[in-house]
């Protein structure tokens, strides 16, 4: 007779009594070990088939630019992750209807003249003329990381102040005094066509004039890296097969550019090497297909280098989990797709 | 009057009801468990309710429904003690508005612009913070739900109450649910005021909430039931 009465009772017994669960972890992902041929190349290798996946919905973005956002504010992501002979691999795949790889780009005018493309906001910062990017945060001591996951490093500013000073920029990123977080920086256009994503970390710096970034560096590096392709307000180099679809000047190629030029209308923005040393790391490739980005990364589970234990998180200890965070830059300088809490890896 | 003797649209209706009040509920407690964990659908310990009616409003809300935010467990205890100690102006510029800098401010800030801002609730400066460190519901919030709570639960419980006088469950069942309906919704709105000067009462809300979703629950289920069928276990005879 007291069946349904009963049943009820325990139910909202159980809802009212039970202690909450305080850990913030909003996915797990299984890394497992593999014989099989892995190329970094952007295109799906059967030998992922064995590798379980980690669905996020990544849908917060950190700030409204003032001239318009059209990028995405909420994408699927997917990521995988293997393990082969001391190497470790990733496969990370997102919905983005547009690949967009035109960083300020150089446009040539009826006059002759070469303007490059840009559209600001009010932050000082392009959301029209950039490149699709994806970032990966990986925890290396940071103990709130553990909670709140990247936004443990981001702080808004405040009617245009950062730690009480004058920051017209809507966040910038730091730690807390003595901790850093890796972060792999994925660039469509600066890092992609030269196989690599771009190995950064986050400290805990916050003056402005020790660094124009506040916490957020390269990684030490010996070579390479990206240049604005500008010298007296045009374009400084071109390189013989350039087209008007080329996405940079690549650094082993380029040649001044001289005004006989009539091979192209249109040059890219950038000029890129691959990084040598700690800052290129991590062997990327990433492809654009059908609305969707598919990237690959490989980087050495420990690294080497003299600041590697405090700019590279390090796969030592395959008995613990390791937390990071994702993100998704839609042809967006600083604004981006994430998702709260944390994330973990977990090697099986 | 008996429900089953009522016409076809009649009973549709009622069903309809019955049906909406069940799918309410489950939306009731998304709403607890959001006004408590700030999830969805995580279930609130008895603490962290008893935190939201009878503690320290911003202390309430960093052990609850902002907890994910909270850096370090050890800036609930800051934030506290700033409180219990007279909330001073000092001890807020040194102590406190680091800890909303970090952890609050991103969000709750005039110019955020970020996906969950709250705007409305500024927590920039000493004053927007201080108006956070009275215990319980603010009086304004409180007014506010205490009379729509009583306007419009009694509204229903009142309708469902007269449908299970309807029904052919023993009449001791119908004392009981109606009594619990009414003693839930009164003991819970209650409670809120009362929370607010003495602590313990905070424990007691989930136990009226209980009673009054119990209740509801119950009268809605049974009152279904027997719009078409003879409800198992509780129902009189035919010939009684």
């Amino acid at each position: 007779m007291r069946l349904p009465l009963s049943f009820l009772s325990i139910a909202i017994s159980a809802v009212l009594f039970t202690p909450s669960t305080f850990a913030k972890v909003v996915g797990t992902l299984n890394n497992v070990e593999t014989d099989a041929s892995i190329l970094i190349d952007g295109v799906v290798d059967t030998a992922w088939s064995v590798a379980p996946i980690l669905k996020v919905n990544i849908n917060k973005i950190p700030y409204q630019p003032n001239n318009g956002y059209e990028g995405i504010k909420q994408t699927t992501y997917t990521i995988q992750s293997m393990r082969k002979q001391g190497d470790i691999y990733f496969l990370i795949q997102w919905d983005d209807p547009t690949e967009s790889v035109n960083r300020f780009p150089w446009m040539q005018q009826a006059d002759g003249s070469w303007q490059q493309l840009m559209n600001k906001d009010d932050t000082g910062h392009d959301n029209t003329y950039y490149e699709d990017k994806m970032a990966i945060l990986w925890n290396i001591n940071l103990k709130s990381f553990k909670k709140k996951g990247c936004a443990a490093a981001c702080h808004m500013a405040k009617d245009g102040m950062q730690k009480g000073i004058a920051d017209k920029a809507p966040g910038r990123k730091y730690t807390k005094a003595g901790t850093t977080i890796d972060m792999w920086h994925w660039k469509g256009v600066r890092s992609n066509p030269v196989g690599q994503a771009d190995d950064q970390y986050i400290h805990d710096n916050t003056d402005p004039k020790a660094n124009k970034n506040w916490g957020r560096s390269g990684d030490a590096k010996t070579g390479g890296g990206y240049n604005n392709n500008v010298k007296d307000g045009q374009p400084m180099f071109v390189q013989t097969d350039l087209t008007n679809e080329s996405v940079v000047v690549l650094d082993a190629k380029k040649m001044p550019l001289d005004s006989s030029w009539q091979q192209t209308n249109r040059i890219p923005g950038i000029v890129t090497a691959p990084f040598t040393g700690s800052r290129g790391d991590l062997t990327a490739k990433g492809v654009w297909s059908n609305g969707m980005w598919t990237l690959e990364i490989r980087r050495a589970m420990v690294t080497i280098g003299n600041k590697s234990s405090i700019q590279d998180v390090q796969f030592t200890d395959l008995s613990k989990a390791y937390d990071f965070g994702v993100s998704v830059f839609d042809n967006s300088q600083i604004n981006h797709v994430y998702h709260d809490g944390v994330l973990q890896m977990r090697f099986k | 009057m008996d429900i089953k003797a009522l016409n076809l649209a009649s009973r549709l209706a009622i069903s309809g009801l019955c049906l909406s009040i069940l799918y309410g509920i489950l939306y009731a407690a998304m709403a607890i468990s959001l006004s408590t964990t700030g999830q969805i659908a995580q279930i609130p310990s008895l603490n962290t309710v008893q935190q939201k009616y009878a503690g320290i409003a911003i202390v309430s809300a960093m052990k609850g429904s902002m907890y994910d935010h909270v850096s370090d467990d050890d800036y609930i205890e800051v934030v506290k003690d700033w409180v219990e100690a007279g909330s001073s102006q000092a001890l807020y510029d040194t102590d406190i508005a680091p800890i909303m800098d970090e952890d609050c401010t991103a969000c709750h800030s005039l110019g955020s612009t970020m996906t969950d801002a709250m705007t409305s609730m500024p927590l920039t400066t000493y004053d927007e913070v201080k108006a956070l460190t009275k215990k319980g519901i603010p009086w304004n919030k409180l007014a506010v739900e205490t009379h729509t709570h009583l306007f419009a639960i009694s509204m229903m419980v009142f309708i469902l109450s007269m449908l299970l006088s309807m029904t052919h469950v023993f009449d001791w069942i119908k004392y009981v649910l109606i009594s619990a309906a009414f003693l839930g919704l009164w003991g819970d709105v209650l409670f809120w005021t009362l929370a607010k000067f003495v602590g313990f009462v905070g424990y007691l809300i989930p136990l009226t909430g209980g009673l009054l979703i119990s209740g509801l629950g119950a009268m809605a289920v049974v009152v279904l039931v027997d719009c078409w069928f003879r409800v198992p276990w509780i129902s009189k005879r035919e010939n009684s």
